[in-house]
């Protein structure tokens, strides 16, 4: 490793760190925590969402503060997912199903305290380690980045479109069919280069195109109170949590796994829409087979909430390395962190590293930051979280569509959004309904726009000419992995020897 | 989903490949009317959404295939096992119970957002939003709690209770409305229209 590098990025991150310790900012952290939490705890909002709901709440602060108190929702957020997925069994993103296996077994057996309590240090371990790595690692991927031209951007965006398309969801061609139908949304608008309107259909509202944060509301929000509505039936739970201290014997149970499951998830976050499905699963997969008595799991095992819990974390904030430096978004959540920097007209990618350095680092430390804030903030209120789940479900949601009304409507002040809205809620409610994945269509809808854009500018740069596409080593290799994880599944079939065990 | 295998549900889960499909041809469609830029450009305007559409067009079909087939699958299998085992890992993200779906609660969610985008800047945002969050709080079943059983005296519910219920959701109502009207214009700076309350701080 070029020292000079590491040292700078130490430097910066030091420099960040000043900035997110001014008590201002300081206080954005803190509000943040708590409102992502407080709304992240809530049933069916997972942090996509919650991020989504609360990003109007910054659009009158300055960028750094901003960007600091976003940082502390995503922290809250992520924590109050965990929460609902032990104590109510409904993980609000897929990243903590594997949580609610063992957790909610725990919180059923009257453990819910210590449950919480190894999610929420387990959480805090593996966002301090994944935190560190992505501040060490990121200058290192701008390096490369900057040797990225259209055509090299265009590949890796071929490459994400790929492999969000297999890893999210279970059903590849549904989750084909949702990215291209986030593609297809993106194009709706004036088309940036030639200035002529595109799938308008001469509706003047439409020709800025569609709001990012409008869809994943629509999506996310209505689409799953709708789905609520119809389809789900009480779920009873339990609200006492017992105390939250952890026993010396869940403490020597819970950091080996806390730390494998760091190991796991980070560099799953790291590659283009690694996802923190798998992850999660890798995690809970090897604590059983490492732990001493296997047959605990399925009665509530602690290593199986703290390892996924971390991986999940890890792997969460792992992805933040593609989306600073690469401006690519590989998760539902970093999409929405995405969707916060282009409210300020900021794109993230290598130049941002360059001209906004006060701004990236400080979102860096401010991360660091929060989730410190968050484990001091989570742990006593715990049992505040919990009375949050005893609101009737009938104010719940329809507070959640409220909030999402105000947040469309707040964005440019313009009522048909509001029927985009309703349309994006119902499109939700049928996809959900169908077993759509949600996170492709969000992530197509945001590099969908980019991905045209580099091409035809790669094109322009080869006169025409396909063959500049694939005519440099980077981008060649891209798209060949990319076609290879694309034939995946036909290539295994035919040169599997046989039927291996996970 | 809910009763799998019936007639019903394949209807409904032929409409989002329906849909893809149809906006694969919109989209195919509306690109063939983008005009070509003028001047030298190896790729248009038209170029990528034709692409889209295409790749929209030729999933629809396979989805909808999938779909079919997995409705077969159902007519004739025996029923889904309610106890999986806890040690797999689970594909399916919640897992759905099998219920009645409340088909009613689409309505009243839709007419909740369709009264916002009529009235928010016909009335006002506190008029238009304690009125959005009565309606869609009428999708859900009384005395439900996320977070309590259910008890059985709920399905035997008189008309007193349901005026109480009613009155309790205009209550909360109000109460949100205003807050989140005071927290984001007095508080943030938002600016939200004001209609009939244009007296109210903030307006």
């Amino acid at each position: 490793m070029d020292s000079s590098v590491t040292l700078t990025a130490l430097n910066a991150l030091a420099n960040g760190l000043l900035v997110a310790i001014a008590p201002d900012n300081l206080l954005y952290a803190f509000l943040g925590c708590l409102l992502g939490t407080a709304v992240g705890v809530l049933p069916g909002v997972g942090p996509a969402v919650t991020l989504a709901l609360l990003l109007p709440l910054t659009a009158k602060l300055e960028p750094t503060g901003a960007m600091i108190m976003f940082a502390g929702v995503y922290y809250g957020a992520m924590y109050g997912g965990s929460t609902t997925a032990i104590l109510l069994n409904t993980p609000g993103e897929s990243g903590s199903i594997v949580t609610s296996l063992e957790g909610n077994r725990m919180a059923r057996a009257g453990r819910a305290g210590p449950a919480l309590a190894t999610a929420a240090i387990g959480s805090f371990v593996a966002g301090l380690l994944a935190t560190a790595i992505v501040a060490l690692l990121a200058p290192w991927v701008v390096e490369i980045a900057l040797l990225f031209g259209p055509a090299e951007y265009f590949a890796l965006l071929t490459l994400a479109f790929v492999t969000v398309t297999v890893t999210l969801g279970k059903d590849r061609l549904k989750g084909a069919g949702a990215l291209i139908a986030g593609i297809a949304t993106g194009l709706v608008g004036i088309d940036g280069q030639t200035g002529q309107p595109r799938l308008a259909m001469g509706i003047p509202e439409l020709f800025d195109g569609i709001e990012v944060t409008l869809v994943a509301m629509g999506l996310f929000a209505i689409g799953e109170t709708l789905y609520a509505a119809v389809h789900e039936d009480e779920e009873e739970s339990i609200l006492q949590t017992g105390p939250v201290r952890m026993s010396a014997d869940d403490w020597r149970r819970s950091w080996p796994a806390w730390l494998r499951g760091t190991a796991i998830g980070f560099p799953f976050g790291c590659i283009p829409a690694g996802g923190v499905e798998i992850p999660t699963f890798l995690s809970y997969a090897v604590e059983k087979r490492l732990s001493k008595n296997p047959e605990a799991f399925g009665h509530g095992a602690i290593e199986g909430v703290a390892g996924p819990e971390a991986a999940n974390n890890a792997g969460v904030t792992a992805a933040l390395v593609p989306m600073l430096a690469l401006g690519l978004p590989v998760s539902a959540t970093a999409a929405m962190m995405l969707a916060g920097f282009q409210q300020y007209g900021l794109q993230p990618g290598p130049l941002l590293f360059v001209t906004q350095p006060e701004l990236v680092w400080g979102l860096i430390a401010s991360l660091l930051v929060g989730n410190i804030v968050l484990l001091a903030l989570n742990l006593p209120l715990v049992g505040l979280w919990v009375r949050l789940l005893g609101i009737p479900k009938r104010w719940l949601y329809a507070g959640i569509v409220v909030f999402a009304m105000l947040g469309t409507y707040g964005m440019r002040q313009s009522a048909f959004d509001l029927w985009l809205l309703l349309g994006a809620g119902l499109i939700g409610y049928g996809m959900r309904r169908s077993g759509w994945p949600l996170a492709p269509a969000v992530i197509g809808l945001i590099l969908g726009p980019l991905a045209e854009g580099q091409l035809r500018r790669a094109l322009a740069i080869s006169q025409g000419q396909w063959s500049g596409l694939t005519a440099s080593t980077i981008s060649a290799s891209l798209l060949g992995l990319a076609l290879l994880i694309a034939l995946w599944p036909i290539l295994s079939e035919r040169f599997r020897p046989r039927q291996t065990a996970l | 989903m809910s009763a799998p295998g019936t007639p019903r549900a394949l209807l409904a889960d032929l409409a989002m490949p329906i849909a893809l499909g149809g906006g694969g041809l919109f989209v195919v469609l509306q690109a063939q009317g983008i005009a070509a830029a003028g001047g030298y450009s190896p790729v248009g305007p038209s170029f990528f959404p034709t692409v889209i559409g295409a790749l929209m067009l030729l999933i629809a079909p396979l989805l909808a295939f999938g779909a079919w087939r997995s409705h077969a699958a159902h007519a004739n299998a025996v029923q889904p096992q309610i106890g999986e085992p806890i040690g797999e890992p689970i594909s399916e993200p919640i897992a759905t119970a099998v219920t009645t779906p409340r088909t009613h609660a689409l309505g009243w969610l839709l007419a909740a957002v369709a009264i916002g985008a009529l009235g928010i800047e016909r009335v006002g945002f506190v008029p238009a939003m304690i009125v959005a969050f009565v309606l869609a709080a009428q999708a859900f079943p009384r005395h439900s709690t996320t977070g309590s059983v259910a008890t059985n005296s709920d399905a035997t519910n008189t008309s007193g209770r349901r005026g109480r219920t009613l009155l309790g959701d205009f209550a909360v109502a109000i109460t949100f409305a205003l807050t989140t009207w005071f927290l984001f214009t007095v508080g943030l700076g938002l600016r939200l229209p004001a209609g009939w309350l244009s007296a109210l701080p903030g307006a």
